[in-house]
C-alpha cells in the first residue's frame, strides 16, 4: 500500500522550462494586446462608411408636417441634404442651429443645396412643434411606419445623409452635424461630380 | 443510543459493499438518459416551422439598429419594430434567409448581423477558439501520456 | 469648501501610497543588503494615513451629493435638488471621477486591514512586498484621481441652481444602492492575491501558506464578485425593459472575466492545498485575475467600445491600459522568471483523479475567459484589419457558453466524489449512483411533462446531478459532524460545505437560465378597457392609465391586472421634470414557475394624431394600449441562486474545526524522507488526508467538511520523495 503513496511522486524533467515559456509567451501576447488597444480611437460620431454609399437613394413619397406631399424625386437635379430628426433627441436640438444657418446660406444661391428633414419615431405634433420652436422653414417629412428610416438604415437620430443631383448617396454623418461639416461635405461632393 | 431521528442522525454506516456490476449500472443510466433526449429532441413529434416561428428564430441573429447588444427579436424599439415588420413581409414575399439577411446588410451595414460569419476573416473568431480548444486536448492528453510512462518506469524501477 | 477637502483627500491618500512604496522599498533593499531592519521604516502606518485620505474624499463627496453643492462639476452633472436621497447618496458611483472615488476607497479599505492583519508579522518579506504591491495600486488609482479624473473639479464662474440630474437609468431602481460598490468590492479585493503573489515569486517564497491565507482573501473578493454580478443581471433584468438579463455586453464581459479566472483560482488551490500541485497555474490565475480587472475598468471607460453601460469616453484609456501593461509584465515576468523553479516534483497520478478534474476546471474556466475575451476584443481587431466592421453578438457567445456550461455542471457533479491520487470506478459509481439516477429522472419527467430541446434537458439533468451530489456531500458532512459531537450546523460551514452551498447556487442559476432564456414566450397585446386578453396560461385585464408624479420624475402608468389577482402598473417615465428622455419602467409579476414581464409600448391616443414610427401594433385604437408581455419560466431561481452562491461564500469563510494531526485519516500517511530542495522554500502540503465521505473508505474518517482553512497555519512537511529516487 505505501508504493501506491510513493510510486507516483518522481523528480519532473527540468530541461523544458515550461513556466517560462509559457508565461512569456501569454506576456508577449497581452503586451500586443495592451499597446494595440492603447491605439484605437475613442468611438467617435462622425461620417461614416454608410453601406448606401454609391447607391441610389431610396426614394420616398410622402407629407409633410407643414401640409403639402413631397418626393424625393422631385429634387433630382440638386444636391439634398436629408436630415433624420427627433423632438426627443438631444443631439438633434444641438444641430438645429447649425441647420438653419445652413439652410439660410444655401437659399441664397439659385443652385444651393436643398435641405429636407425627416421625423424619426416620434409623434408628428411634437416634431411640428420642434421644428417651428427651431425656425426651420424647410419640409419636415412624416414617417408613418418608420419606412424611410428603415430603408436608409437609420438606427438613431441625428442621421444626416447627402444626396448627390444624380440621386446618389455620397456621405452620411452620424451625430450632430455642424455647419463646418455641412459645407465641407458639399463642397467636396462639388468637386468630385460636378 | 436514541434512534436516528432522521437521515442526518444516522450513525456511520458499514463500508458499503462494492456494486459487483457497476458497469451495467451505468450502461443502464445511459440507455435511459439517451431515449428520453431522443424524444426531448422533437424528433418525434412530427410538426414543421410556421412562419412567424422562422421569422423569430432569424431576428435573434439581427441586431436592434439603435440599442447595443440585444436582437431585434428581444427589443422594443421603434427601429427593431421597423426590422421585424420587414423581415416578416420579406419572409411572406417567399424570400429566404439569406436573401433578407443580404437586404438588411445593404441598408445598415455588415454590423446588423449578430452571429460573426463563418468564412473569411471573420471566421477567425470561430477558428481560433476550436484551435485552442484542440491544443488543449493534446496538452492534456500529452501530458498524461508522458505522466502515466514516468509512474510505470519508476513502478518497474522499485519493484 | 467640499471641494477643497475632498482635493485635500485625494492628496493625502496619494502622498501616503507613495511614501509607502518608498518606505517599504527602502526597507527591502536593506534587508537584500543585509542591514537590520530599521523599526522606524514601517510602511504600515501609511494605510492608516490612505484610508483616512480616502474617507475624507468620499466623505466630501457624499456631503456634496446630498446637499446638492453645484460648484462641483460633478455634482452639478449627477444630481439635482429634485434628486431622492438615496439617489444623491449612489450618485458617488454614476459616472467615472466618483466611480474611481469609490475605487480608491475600497483599496483602501483592504490595505487597511491587510496591513492590520498581519501586524505581527511585518518582518515576513513576503508581507512587505504584498503591501508595497497594494500601495503602489493605490498610488495609481489615487494619482488619477488627483489629475486625469479628478472629481473634484470646480465649475468656472457662478454654480448652477439646478442640477442635470442622475442618468434616468440610475435613477429608477434601489438596486442602483448595491450592485455598483459589490462589483467594487469584488474587483479591488483582487488585487490581494496579486500582491501576494507578486510577493512569492519575488521572494522565491512559493510556500503554500501564503497560497492559503491568499484564498481567503479571494473568497472574499469573489463573493462579493459574484453576488454583485448576478445583482447586476437582475437589476438589467428589472429595468432594460427588454426581458433579458445579460447581452453579453463589453462591461458585462469585462466584470465576467475576473469572476472566471477567480473561480478557476479558487478551486485550483484547493489542489496546493493538498498536493503542492499546480502552484504556477495558481500564481498565474492571480495575476490574470487582477490583470483583468485592470483591463476591465479600461474597457468601461475608455471609449474604445461602445456599450450602454460604459462611463462617458474620457482620457483615462491610454493610462489605464498602461497599467494593464505594468501588471502584466510584472506578474508574468517575474512568474518566467521564477516559475520553473517553483513546480512541484509531484505530478498528477491519475487523469481521473480528483487532481486531474481541477485541471480540466481550470483548462474549462480559463479557455472560456479567453473566449469570452476574444469575441469582445474581435470587434476591434477586425476594423484594424480590414477597416470594415462587424458584430459579434449574443448568438456567438451562447454558442461557446452552452458547452462550456453543461461540461462545468457536469464536473461540479463528479468531482467532489472523486478521489485524490487515484481512481477506482467502482466506488466512484457507489457514490454518484443516486445522484446521476437523479439527473436521469428529471430528463425523464421533463420529457414527459412535454419540454422539449435536447440543450436545456441537458442543462436541468446536469444540474440536479449536481445538485444532488452537492446535498450528498452536505448530507455526509452534517451526519459526521453530529457524530463528533459538534452540532449539525458545523457540517454545513467550512470551506467545502460552503463550496457545496455555492454549487447548489450555481445550479439554481443554471437551471433559471436555461430555463428562461429556452422558453420565454413574448407577444404584444393590444388590451381594450376591461376585455380580457389571454397569453401563454395568463389573462390580462387593462383598467386604466394613471400619471404619478413625484419630485424628481412623472409617470405615465397603465394599470393591468394579472390573471385576475394582481395589478401591475408598467410605466413610461421621465425624470429630471420632464425634460429628459422617457424610460421604460417594466412591472414584473413574480412566481416561483416564472415570471410575467409587462411593458408600456404604445397608446392608441399618441398615435391617433400621426405618429412617425414603426408602430408595434398597427391601428391601435385610440382607447387601447399595447402592453408588452414576456412570459419566463423560473427566472426567479436565478436570483434566488445568486443569493444562495453569496450564502456559500459566507459559509466558506466561517473558520471550521481546525485539522488537527492527532486525528485519524483513512489512507495512510506518506513515508516521509530527506527534506527540502536546494534553492527554494520547504514546501508540501500536509499529509494525503482523508478522502470523501466515511461510508466509503473506513470508519473513523473525517470529511473534508470539518477541516476548515481558519487561521492555522498547516504543519510544513518536507516533500514526498520516492524511495531510492536520486536526487538531482
Amino acid at each position: 500500500m505505501s508504493a501506491v503513496a510513493t510510486v507516483a511522486d518522481g523528480p519532473r524533467p527540468r530541461s523544458w522550462h515550461t513556466a517560462r515559456w509559457v508565461a512569456g509567451g501569454l506576456l508577449a501576447v497581452l503586451a500586443a494586446v495592451a499597446v494595440f488597444l492603447a491605439t484605437r480611437p475613442s468611438y467617435q460620431a462622425t461620417e461614416v462608411a454608410s453601406p448606401l454609399l454609391g447607391h441610389a437613394a431610396p426614394p420616398f413619397t410622402q407629407a409633410t408636417l407643414q401640409g403639402p406631399t413631397l418626393s424625393l424625386a422631385e429634387l433630382r437635379g440638386h444636391y439634398v441634404y436629408v436630415n433624420f430628426f427627433a423632438s426627443w433627441c438631444t443631439p438633434c436640438q444641438k444641430e438645429e442651429p447649425a441647420l438653419v444657418a445652413f439652410h439660410d446660406q444655401q437659399l441664397e444661391h439659385p443652385d444651393g443645396a436643398a435641405l429636407l428633414s425627416v421625423v424619426y419615431d416620434d409623434p408628428d405634433a411634437a416634431a411640428a412643434q420642434f421644428v417651428a420652436g427651431a425656425g426651420a422653414r424647410w419640409p419636415a417629412i412624416e414617417d408613418p411606419g418608420g419606412n424611410i428610416a428603415s430603408s436608409y438604415g437609420v438606427s438613431s437620430p441625428p442621421t444626416t445623409f447627402l444626396i448627390d443631383p444624380r440621386g446618389q448617396v455620397v456621405a452620411e454623418f452620424l451625430g450632430p452635424v455642424t455647419k463646418s461639416q455641412l459645407d465641407g461635405a458639399l463642397a467636396l461632393a462639388r468637386s468630385h461630380g460636378g | 443510543m436514541a434512534e436516528p431521528a432522521s437521515v442526518l442522525d444516522r450513525p456511520a454506516a458499514p463500508p458499503a459493499r462494492r456494486p459487483r456490476r457497476p458497469l451495467a449500472g451505468l450502461a443502464l443510466l445511459l440507455v435511459v438518459l439517451g431515449a428520453a433526449l431522443l424524444v426531448g429532441s422533437g424528433a418525434f413529434d412530427g410538426g414543421h416551422q410556421t412562419l412567424e416561428q422562422r421569422a423569430a428564430a432569424f431576428e435573434t441573429g439581427i441586431r436592434c439598429p439603435s440599442c447595443q447588444d440585444v436582437s431585434v427579436a428581444d427589443s422594443a424599439a421603434s427601429s427593431a419594430v421597423a426590422v421585424r415588420h420587414q423581415v416578416l413581409a420579406d419572409m411572406r414575399a417567399g424570400e429566404s434567409n439569406a436573401q433578407i439577411q443580404a437586404t438588411l446588410v445593404d441598408r445598415y451595414g455588415p454590423t446588423i448581423v449578430l452571429r460573426p460569419a463563418t468564412s473569411g476573416v471573420a471566421a477567425l473568431v470561430w477558428i481560433i477558439p476550436a484551435g485552442a480548444a484542440l491544443v488543449a486536448v493534446v496538452a492534456l492528453g500529452v501530458l498524461f501520456v508522458r505522466r502515466s510512462r514516468q509512474i510505470s518506469a519508476l513502478k518497474d524501477g522499485a519493484s | 469648501m467640499n471641494a477643497r477637502l475632498g482635493e485635500v483627500g485625494v492628496w493625502l491618500g496619494l502622498a501616503a501610497a507613495v511614501a509607502g512604496v518608498a518606505v517599504i522599498a527602502l526597507s527591502l533593499w536593506r534587508q537584500a543588503h543585509g542591514r537590520p531592519r530599521d523599526p522606524r521604516l514601517d510602511g504600515r502606518l501609511f494605510a492608516g494615513v490612505l484610508l483616512l485620505g480616502a474617507v475624507l474624499a468620499v466623505g466630501a463627496m457624499e456631503h456634496a451629493l446630498v446637499t446638492h453643492d453645484f460648484s462641483l462639476v460633478y455634482v452639478a452633472e449627477n444630481n439635482s435638488r429634485a434628486t431622492p436621497l438615496i439617489y444623491s447618496i449612489t450618485g458617488l458611483w454614476s459616472a467615472l471621477a466618483g466611480s474611481i472615488l469609490l475605487w480608491g476607497l475600497a483599496l483602501a479599505g483592504y490595505a487597511a486591514v491587510l496591513v492590520w492583519r498581519y501586524r505581527g508579522e511585518a518582518e515576513d518579506a513576503v508581507i512587505s512586498w504584498a503591501t508595497l504591491v497594494v500601495y503602489a495600486v493605490a498610488a495609481f488609482f489615487f494619482a488619477l484621481m488627483a489629475g486625469p479624473a479628478n472629481p473634484f473639479v470646480t465649475v468656472p464662474g457662478k454654480a448652477p441652481a439646478q442640477g442635470l440630474g442622475p442618468n434616468s437609468l440610475l435613477q429608477d431602481n434601489p438596486l442602483v444602492a448595491i450592485h455598483p460598490p459589490l462589483l467594487y468590492l469584488g474587483f479591488v479585493g483582487f488585487t490581494i492575491p496579486f500582491a501576494f503573489a507578486v510577493g512569492m515569486l519575488a521572494t522565491g517564497r512559493v510556500s503554500d501558506r501564503w497560497q492559503v491565507e491568499t484564498r481567503r482573501w479571494t473568497l472574499i473578493a469573489w463573493t462579493f464578485l459574484s453576488v454583485g454580478i448576478v445583482l447586476g443581471a437582475w437589476w438589467s433584468y428589472q429595468v432594460l425593459g427588454w426581458g433579458g438579463f445579460w447581452g453579453w455586453d463589453p462591461v458585462e464581459n469585462a466584470a465576467l472575466l475576473p469572476w472566471l479566472c477567480g473561480t478557476a483560482y479558487l478551486h485550483s488551490v484547493l489542489v496546493q492545498e493538498r498536493r503542492g500541485l499546480l502552484r504556477v497555474w495558481n500564481l498565474s490565475l492571480a495575476v490574470a485575475t487582477f490583470a483583468l480587472t485592470i483591463l476591465g475598468t479600461f474597457l468601461t471607460r475608455s471609449g474604445v467600445i461602445q456599450s450602454v453601460h460604459a462611463f462617458s469616453e474620457s482620457s483615462l484609456g491610454p493610462l489605464l491600459i498602461g497599467f494593464f501593461l505594468v501588471v502584466v509584465a510584472v506578474g508574468f515576468g517575474l512568474i518566467a522568471w521564477r516559475g520553473d523553479r517553483l513546480r512541484s516534483p509531484g505530478g498528477i497520478d491519475a487523469p481521473l483523479g480528483r487532481e486531474g478534474a481541477f485541471l480540466v476546471n481550470n483548462l474549462l474556466f480559463v479557455g472560456f475567459a479567453f473566449v469570452v475575451l476574444l469575441g469582445t476584443l474581435f470587434p476591434l481587431l477586425y476594423e484594424a484589419l480590414k477597416n470594415q466592421q462587424v458584430s459579434v453578438g449574443a448568438p456567438y457567445f451562447n454558442t461557446v457558453a452552452v458547452p462550456v456550461g453543461l461540461a462545468l455542471l457536469f464536473l461540479m457533479a463528479v468531482a467532489p466524489a472523486l478521489s485524490w491520487r487515484k481512481v477506482d470506478g467502482a466506488v466512484l459509481w457507489s457514490r454518484l449512483a443516486v445522484p446521476a439516477w437523479a439527473g436521469v429522472l428529471v430528463v425523464v419527467g421533463c420529457v414527459i411533462a412535454g419540454v422539449r430541446g435536447v440543450t436545456p434537458l441537458l442543462a436541468f439533468g446536469l444540474g440536479a446531478f449536481a445538485a444532488a451530489s452537492a446535498l450528498r456531500s452536505l448530507v455526509l458532512s452534517v451526519r459526521a459532524s453530529r457524530r463528533r459531537g459538534a452540532g449539525a450546523w458545523r457540517g454545513l460551514v467550512g470551506r467545502t460545505n460552503g463550496g457545496m452551498v455555492v454549487h447548489l447556487g450555481i445550479v439554481l442559476l443554471a437551471v433559471g437560465m436555461a430555463a428562461a432564456t429556452s422558453y420565454a414566450q413574448r407577444t404584444e397585446l393590444a388590451l381594450q378597457p376591461h376585455r380580457q386578453v389571454t397569453f401563454d396560461g395568463h389573462s390580462f385585464v387593462f383598467e386604466g392609465l394613471r400619471l404619478v408624479r413625484t419630485p424628481a420624475s412623472q409617470a405615465t402608468q397603465a394599470v393591468v391586472r394579472v390573471d385576475g389577482t394582481g395589478l401591475f402598473y408598467p410605466a413610461v417615465t421621465a425624470f429630471g421634470g420632464g425634460t429628459s428622455d422617457p424610460v421604460q419602467t417594466p412591472a414584473i409579476d413574480s412566481g416561483f414557475s416564472g415570471d410575467v414581464y409587462l411593458t408600456f409600448d404604445a397608446t392608441g391616443a399618441a398615435s391617433q394624431g400621426g405618429s412617425s414610427a414603426a408602430q408595434v401594433i398597427p391601428n391601435l385604437g385610440a382607447n387601447e394600449v399595447a402592453i408588452g408581455v414576456v412570459v419566463e419560466p423560473l427566472i426567479d431561481w436565478m436570483w434566488v441562486g445568486g443569493m444562495l452562491v453569496g450564502l456559500g461564500g459566507l459559509l466558506a469563510l466561517w473558520p471550521g474545526g481546525r485539522r488537527r494531526p492527532t486525528d485519524p485519516i483513512s489512507a495512510p500517511a506518506p513515508v516521509v524522507l530527506a527534506a527540502g530542495r536546494p534553492g527554494s522554500d520547504v514546501t508540501g502540503g500536509p499529509a494525503d488526508g482523508p478522502v470523501d465521505g466515511p461510508a466509503t473508505d473506513g470508519p473513523a474518517a473525517r470529511p473534508d467538511g470539518g477541516s476548515g482553512d481558519g487561521p492555522a497555519h498547516p504543519v510544513e512537511q518536507p516533500e514526498d520523495v520516492p524511495i531510492g529516487a536520486e536526487r538531482p
